[in-house]
């Protein structure tokens, strides 16, 4: 089921990005291999989208970038979640744990 | 702490900022590449795959880009970190044109700097208070006379005693006079001094304390007490270096020991810089009521206005006219301001410069106007992009703005170093006698003033290409450049350029056309080759007693003998003694001339008085027209009293009459008329020369004197031979006032040659300024019509009709420029009326000298572009479309 970037339903790349950054600060593409991975490509993160986006949390004041090196002594941005980033992440979450219960109960409708 | 952080960030880490999404993006490329080149694929294969599964590259950096500017329509961010990115991508575009950059700052620091320098010197002579408490209640009193028309005399002893007796609005008055006195010390050549003799009262008046000792005591202020001086700051530090022991010693001036009571504190300078020393007035040694040789400073009562003061000035005047009508007739009092006393002379050519420069500014900014426009013009595609994405016009025109401030600071930083070399060069161009001139510094106030004037000038220059630019459409701008958009605005910047310099540049012109008049005009003397030097004798070694007078004896047995050494010595065409030298006006005197109906007392005419030894007329070169030459013969003892009278004396008093034989009474001595002499002038060389007498020294001494001499070596070698010769005579005595009549010639034209000089110098700066703004912006038009220019060659036009075109269109809109000039010029005219000598103000010479110089100037600068133009090879300009 290769998913496109673009057709990941609204607000769901952000969900994604604030949940990976939760764990760890990553680069941009580090951030869109590990989506991929942890879904075993069944989802592919499209550039075109995910740089956008990154500025445009960016600017919300969800995460936060700074310059740094990767492990390979690449400099690279990295982004961070912020504080008011967890809070989105968890309002966020219990919006899609909303959806998902209103979906399953219609596909588990008789 | 994190907005300190970004802010900074922003401003200084620009080439960071410029390539982060390239670079984000790079490592992106690179990074993928690497999985691809792991799962076997060649290098260049896995590069091919990265790039295309990345998709359209641009458009991602566009739209991060974006982002990153653009104010988004919903979801607001905070307006600083807007603005912040605005900022960076102000910096990072005016990175990217690094040559254009540095002249709109180099023309910004120019135009700034310029004001700033102008403006530093009007806050330190002009605006700041003077130095006392409640500045504004200090007047200084002036004496007037109706009957002989003067207006601003001095007080004479009496009159001051009887208004401080009489007069309910000052709480207190000082009086004062300028002299000069000889320092001898045992260590030292005798040096002569500038002091002032001051009233006892005249810390109170000014509310200075001295910093040490104290002031003059009453008794002190009186003829016959004990001898005391105060000393002034700077006499106190470079003789005494500045130790407190100074205070109880002793110093010998004119001959008579003074006990140091007091020191003034540092940066007093009153009544002027050059006062080194004060002495008590010593009321009673020129009291005569007819001498009004004193100046008057006065503290008004708390609340009393001017108009109070000077109503009873005017009474009070009224009664000592009734009082003494011999003495008074005529005469009224007035009072003005300290302030405007002290530096009144020098506001209105200071103010003219700073109008001046503030013209200096406009172009610049036009300039700066003209290019930005052109660079707004040149990013049409980006701004309509932008706009395309959804950016409102208001976006556009701040992004804009926020780059015309950048600008503006940087260049008003800037100024500060170009204004503080500028103030330099200023301070070494005015007159020596600019008053305060040592209060001109950079301080707060200055720096408020570049500051604001930066903000001002970036919305001058930054408004007009703002809206140019947010005015831009995708249709225009990403469809071809036919048309060269924004072509009003630049021929309105053209204009309004021209327009500006020319009304400097005639400005300039009038003010040239009129220093070359004075300076051409003739002060009758001849003054190359002429030494004078001042000399004083002190009268406890040389008595001058009034009532003996003219017979004061010791002074002309020195006079004498000076005059006969100095002419023995070789190298001295000859030498003189006269009680002023030229061009240093002297003072008037009542006269009379026998046989002429009797005037009331007090109703008399004046005439300027100049004792001189015989040999003044030849060392001067003034030419005797009529009768003869004063002759050492007169100066004997029992010779006849006699007088030389200029032409203008002869015009007003003898028209029709033989001057020659006449007999002038004046001070009680009546002289007969031998010889008439050629005008000289007496007060600077813009004024008539007013009619005079020459009675010789002998008859006339004066123990305060200048001594001429002609000589055709150097002046050093001519002031080494009178100080030996001096020294020979009496080593005690010092000479003051040293200078070659050149000099005094020069240094009476000191303020009109300063207004000028820097006048012209900024009419050059803004002309210079147009030129190279003219340049720009018809570079900017012969760019943007390339391809019209190349249809048109292609259809037949020769390279001479594009030139002509060009030039053409150069010329018009210089002629429009110059009209307009001309007519500012004229509005401004009556304005520097007041500054004019022998010019009227619409003078046509300099008009006509403007407009060429003006069309002159446009037209080379539109001769490169043209040629430029003429150039375009039609096929390749076809082709690039």
């Amino acid at each position: 089921m290769p998913l496109q970037g673009s057709e990941l339903l609204h607000g769901t790349l952000e969900l994604l990005v604030l949940r990976l950054l939760e764990a760890e600060p990553l680069n941009g593409y580090a951030i869109g291999r590990r989506i991929e991975e942890l879904t075993d490509d069944a989802l592919k993160v499209d550039e075109g989208s995910l740089y956008p986006a990154l500025y445009r949390m960016e600017r919300r004041g969800w995460l936060q970038s700074s310059w740094g090196t990767t492990e390979n002594n690449r400099h690279a941005k990295f982004y961070r979640i912020t504080r008011s980033g967890r809070e989105r992440l968890h309002s966020q979450r219990a919006e899609w744990a909303g959806f998902q219960t209103a979906v399953q109960k219609i596909l588990e409708s008789p | 702490m994190r907005t300190l952080r970004l802010w900074l960030r922003a401003l200084f880490d620009s080439s960071v900022v410029e390539s982060e999404i390239d670079d984000e993006i790079q490592l992106h490329l690179d990074l993928r590449a690497r999985d691809y080149r792991k799962r076997g694929y060649s290098e260049k294969e896995a590069r091919d795959l990265a790039r295309r599964r990345f998709g359209d590259e641009d458009m991602v950096k566009r739209q991060c880009r974006r982002l990153l500017m653009v104010e988004r329509t919903r979801g607001g961010t905070p307006l600083m970190s807007t603005v912040i990115r605005e900022l960076r991508h102000g910096l990072r575009s005016l990175a990217k044109t690094p040559g254009t950059t540095a002249i709109i700052l180099l023309t910004l620091a120019l135009g700034i700097g310029a004001n700033t320098a102008i403006f530093s010197v009007v806050e330190g002579v002009l605006l700041r208070p003077l130095p006392y408490p409640e500045p504004d209640r200090l007047v200084t009193l002036w004496e007037n006379d109706r009957l002989r028309g003067t207006t601003q005399e001095g007080f004479s002893l009496p009159d001051y005693v009887d208004v401080r007796d009489q007069n309910h609005v000052f709480e207190s008055m000082a009086a004062f006079a300028f002299v000069t006195t000889t320092w001898t010390s045992e260590d030292e050549q005798p040096r002569r001094l500038s002091a002032a003799r001051v009233s006892a009262s005249f810390t109170d008046v000014l509310g200075v304390s001295p910093s040490l000792g104290r002031s003059f005591r009453a008794e002190e202020d009186r003829e016959g007490g004990p001898p005391v001086v105060i000393l002034g700051p700077d006499f106190f530090r470079t003789r005494f270096g500045a130790t407190a022991e100074a205070l109880g010693t002793r110093l010998v001036l004119d001959g008579l020991s003074r006990e140091i009571v007091g020191v003034m504190p540092e940066g007093f300078e009153f009544p002027s810089p050059d006062a080194a020393l004060y002495l008590p007035l010593e009321a009673g040694s020129d009291a005569a009521r007819g001498n009004h040789g004193i100046s008057v400073v006065a503290r008004v009562k708390e609340g009393v206005r001017l108009e109070e003061v000077n109503a009873q000035l005017s009474a009070l005047a009224s009664g000592l006219e009734a009082a003494y009508p011999d003495d008074n007739a005529g005469r009224g009092m007035w009072g003005e301001t300290l302030y405007q006393s002290t530096v009144g002379d020098s506001r209105r050519g200071l103010l003219l410069l700073l109008a001046a420069v503030g013209f200096v500014l406009l172009v610049a900014c036009v300039n700066v106007a003209g290019i930005l426009s052109s660079r707004a013009l040149a990013r049409a595609r980006e701004l309509a992009i932008q706009s395309a994405l959804g950016a409102s016009r208001w976006a556009l025109i701040r992004q804009q703005l926020i780059e015309s401030l950048t600008l503006s600071f940087a260049g008003g930083v800037l100024a500060l170093a170009v204004s503080a070399a500028a103030r330099r060069a200023l301070l070494a161009l005015a007159p020596s006698d600019l008053p305060r001139a040592s209060n001109v510094e950079t301080n707060g106030t200055v720096l408020v003033f570049t500051l604001a004037l930066s903000l001002i000038a970036a919305l001058v220059f930054g408004v007009l290409p703002a809206l140019a630019g947010s005015r831009v459409n995708l249709r225009g701008s990403l469809g071809s450049a036919i048309g060269a958009p924004g072509g009003r605005l630049r021929r309105a910047l053209l204009v309004g350029e021209i327009a500006l310099a020319v009304v400097l540049v005639f400005g300039a012109g009038l003010l040239i056309r009129s220093f070359v008049r004075l300076v051409h005009e003739d002060p009758g003397f001849t003054a190359t080759n002429v030494v004078a030097v001042g000399l004083s004798l002190p009268a406890s070694r040389y008595p001058q007693r009034f009532p003996e007078w003219p017979r004061w004896n010791q002074v002309r047995a020195f006079q004498t003998e000076l005059l006969r050494q100095l002419s023995d010595s070789p190298g001295a065409d000859s030498a003189a003694i006269a009680i002023n030298t030229p061009l240093d006006a002297g003072w008037t005197s009542r006269f009379t001339i026998e046989g002429r109906p009797e005037v009331a007392p007090g109703q008399e005419d004046e005439v300027r008085v100049r004792a001189v030894s015989p040999g003044y007329f030849r060392t001067v070169g003034l030419p005797i027209l009529r009768g003869r030459d004063l002759t050492d013969d007169d100066e004997r003892p029992d010779a006849p009293a006699v007088i030389v009278v200029n032409e203008a004396f002869v015009r007003r008093y003898f028209q029709d009459q033989e001057p020659l034989g006449a007999r002038v009474t004046q001070w009680e001595l009546t002289r007969e008329i031998v010889g008439v002499v050629k005008n000289e002038k007496f007060r600077g060389l813009a004024e008539e020369v007013p009619p005079a007498i020459y009675p010789t020294f002998s008859q006339a001494p004066f123990a305060e004197f200048f001594l001429l001499v002609r000589s055709k070596e150097t002046p050093e070698r001519v002031l080494d031979r009178i100080r030996d010769t001096v020294g020979r005579i009496d080593p005690e005595l010092a000479l003051g006032d040293v200078a070659t009549l050149d000099e005094r010639i020069s240094a009476s034209v000191a303020e009109p040659r300063f207004t000028m000089t820097v006048f012209a110098f900024f009419a050059a700066l803004a002309l210079g300024l147009a030129a190279v703004g003219i340049y720009g912006l018809m570079s900017q038009a012969v760019g943007l019509r390339t391809r019209e220019l190349g249809v048109r060659m292609s259809l037949g036009a020769r390279p001479k009709d594009v030139l002509a075109l060009v030039l053409g269109e150069g010329a018009r809109l210089s002629a429009l420029g110059i009209a307009i000039g001309v007519i500012l010029a004229a509005g401004v005219a009556r304005t520097f009326e007041s500054f004019l000598f022998g010019v009227e103000k619409l003078d046509p010479l300099t008009l006509a000298t403007v407009v060429a110089v003006a069309a002159v100037t446009g037209l080379l600068a539109t001769y490169l572009p043209a040629r430029r133009a003429s150039r375009i090879d039609p096929i390749r300009t076809l082709r690039q479309e």
